[in-house]
């Protein structure tokens, strides 16, 4: 699953991980995604932070609070300062990944991901 | 006898009179006090009026420089993505050129503005640090895996000399890395045959780090310019090297941050030291 507020991004991450056969689902925002969690039961969530209505840190307090082992890995353009770092240390450092991002990059971490 | 008279009635007189100017005096001191205390007050209400102005515009820039990064990234994320997937089995010699170097200049532009991002935000200090305690041996690890293929690529050596006792330093993990990375990059690029060496040791409250490389070495009246941003050595020349002349910028403000210092010793034709310091916990 991917909350991705920019369509063209948001198409481009479902390309890219439906060509390696993941069943895919996307979000434009965060409140549908908090609405539909329990009903997809995504194995993975990637997350953005700078989202119109909720943002992706409320997305992740809410999510981790209905299931903790949620597996959700942030995708963003933002440095993530020391501040959010602080602010999402009680839920467990969460993964991180850069944007922009390569496919392949995208790939790996997915993988890697949905291993661990 | 009146004599007397007049000497104790002079003294008296001059007693208080005495008496008379200490105590306006002392009363004229006191407001004079007073007028201190209040201006004393009114200036630091004032200094903490401008702290706070500082205060907030130092904020206002932070959030600004926060937002240009994101807003200039954001539109580099379709393009970088869409450009490498297009299938170029399906593309004809000369299209697949095209989108070779469709591909190869956006990546220089992804790395330019991240560098260009950087050197703002550690300039105008609004690029915070995740001050942590790290272990150097592991960082050196990351930046020698990320570089070994360039080096494999140009047949040189790249080895890494990193005592297991290092004492533990405490600093940024990403931005150690960030500056390891940069040393190593160009260590490669400027180097044809022999090789690169990554070194540290513990001198004094410090680790030493250095990037030893048997290159083309620097100039004398270059060596000391090498740390500003955008300066390139033989900018004269044609450019055979490409880049942007913002690595030892990044560099130097990074470790400088961390409490060391970066310096270079080289000779020309025979290869240079990179070397910085980073303050041990
Ligand atoms: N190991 C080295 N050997 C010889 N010259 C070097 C070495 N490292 C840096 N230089 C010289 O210092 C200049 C500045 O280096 P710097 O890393 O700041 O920029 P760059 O590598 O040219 O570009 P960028 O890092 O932005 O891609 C280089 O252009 C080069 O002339
Ligand atoms: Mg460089």
């Amino acid at each position: 699953m991917a909350i991705e507020d920019r369509p063209e991004t948001l198409a481009l991450i479902e390309k890219i991980l439906k060509r390696e056969g993941y069943d895919f689902v996307g979000y434009d925002n965060g409140e549908d995604c908090v609405k539909n969690y329990e009903k997809d039961k995504p194995d993975l969530i990637l997350l953005d932070i700078m989202l119109p209505g909720i943002d992706g840190y409320k997305v992740f307090e809410k999510i981790k609070t209905m299931n903790k082992n949620q597996k959700i890995a942030f995708l963003s353009a933002l440095d993530i300062g020391p501040q959010a770092q602080v602010k999402l240390f009680k839920f467990g450092m969460p993964k991180y990944i850069s944007k922009p991002f390569d496919p392949d990059e995208l790939v790996a971490k997915v993988k890697e991901l949905l291993e661990s | 006898m009146a004599d007397i008279d007049i000497i104790i009635i002079g003294a008296f007189v001059a007693l208080v009179s005495l008496v008379i100017v200490e105590l306006a005096i002392i009363i004229n001191s006191l407001r004079y006090t007073r007028q201190l205390l209040r201006i004393k007050d009114m200036h630091e209400a004032e200094i903490r009026r401008a702290h706070e102005k500082l205060k907030s515009v130092d904020k206002l820039k932070t959030e600004f420089m926060n937002m240009a990064a994101h807003e200039l990234k954001t539109p580099m994320v379709p393009m970088v993505g869409y450009l490498q997937l297009i299938d170029k089995k399906k593309l004809d010699s000369e299209d697949r050129e095209s989108l070779e170097i469709a591909i190869r200049n956006t990546k220089r532009l992804q790395r330019l503005v991240g560098d260009i991002l950087d050197i703002a935000k550690l300039e105008s200090k609004v690029m915070k640090f995740n001050m942590e305690e790290v272990r150097l041996e592991s960082l050196a690890n990351d930046a020698v895996s990320s570089a070994e293929p360039f080096a494999k690529e140009k047949k040189i050596y790249l080895k890494k000399v990193v005592p297991k006792n290092l004492p533990t330093i405490k600093g940024d993990a990403v931005r150690i890395t960030q500056v390891l990375t940069n040393l190593l990059n160009n260590a490669i690029k400027f180097t044809d045959k022999g090789g690169i060496t990554l070194k540290a040791s513990k001198t004094g409250n410090s680790v030493l780090v250095q990037v030893v490389d048997t290159g083309i070495g620097i100039g004398r009246k270059d060596v000391g310019k090498l740390f500003t941003k955008f300066y390139q050595a033989d900018s004269s020349g044609k450019r055979k090297y490409g880049g942007t002349g913002l690595g030892l910028a990044i560099c130097k403000e990074i470790v400088k941050a961390h409490g060391g210092k970066i310096w270079v010793t080289s000779q020309l034709g025979k290869g240079s030291i990179f070397q910085f310091t980073l303050p041990s916990k």
